[in-house]
């Protein structure tokens, strides 16, 4: 099993740096190219989340991004001290409606929901904890 | 994130997006692509070289192909990668508007 921690702020340009890396030690760990598109997704949609929507202060927050690789499992963490959010709860998006009524929001949650294995979500000590696994085989 | 424009003929924009349409990318080229959904015409988009597309580049899709929906135009997918057209076909797009594998079924479709 191999084991990552990352830190990023509440900022996007935190995040970017961070997914250039998250991407490259994925792709040295023999994971399939459809799991590290799913890891990335998952990174990409709900850190975006946490920081556009997570926060009303002008502070510097810290997200912290765990990544464990195992053989069967790749576990993605993210811990945030945000408003609670359970993106588990979130109703997706009627995707059947018509170009004209067809929401342009929404699709982040049902985009990550659908491409991970599991996901798991708890508040606990004021912060999100949200886990999220995809299988690197697949 | 790169966006290249050619002449599809016919009044049709042809728009080639190139890169990983995340949110950094997005914010490179999204204000270049709602100026040419903006000018009236049809456009065909080749995916062919973009490598990962998440919600936020899809927005950027959809907004411009409704925009041009309401103008009577339309907008055409051309040729995305097999990861992006599963992402693509989770969030239903395939029911909104066409997705195909040539420039030239991508014109056939507008012209009709």
């Amino acid at each position: 099993m191999e084991k990552f921690s990352f830190t990023i702020c509440n900022n996007l340009g935190s995040l970017s740096e961070i997914s250039a890396i998250v991407r490259s030690v994925l792709g040295k760990n023999m994971v399939s190219a459809e799991a590290i598109y799913a890891v990335m997704l998952a990174i990409e949609e709900m850190a975006t989340n946490i920081i556009k929507y997570g926060y009303d202060d002008d502070a510097i927050h810290e997200i912290d991004i765990e990544l464990c690789i195992n053989s069967d499992a790749i576990v993605l963490t993210m811990i945030d001290d945000g408003h609670e959010f359970d993106p588990l709860s979130v109703e997706v998006s009627d995707i059947s409606s018509s170009l004209d009524v067809r929401a342009i929001g929404g699709m982040g949650i049902l985009l990550t929901r659908s491409m991970s294995d599991s996901m798991q979500y708890c508040r606990k000590n004021n912060k999100n904890f949200l886990q999220i696994k995809v299988d690197p085989r697949k | 994130m790169e966006l290249n424009t050619f002449d599809s003929g016919n009044g049709i924009t042809g728009v080639g997006l190139s890169g990983s349409l995340d949110i950094v990318g997005v914010a490179e080229v999204e204000m270049e692509f709602i100026q040419i959904a903006a000018l009236g015409k049809s456009m065909i988009v080749d995916l062919s070289e973009v490598s990962f597309l998440a919600s936020l580049g899809m927005r950027m899709l959809l907004s411009a192909a409704k925009k041009l929906h309401a103008d009577g135009r339309k907008m055409v997918l051309v040729a995305p990668q097999s990861a992006v057209r599963a992402a693509l076909e989770i969030v239903g797009f395939q029911m909104l508007l066409p997705v195909v594998q040539t420039l030239d079924e991508a014109t056939e479709l507008i012209s009709e």
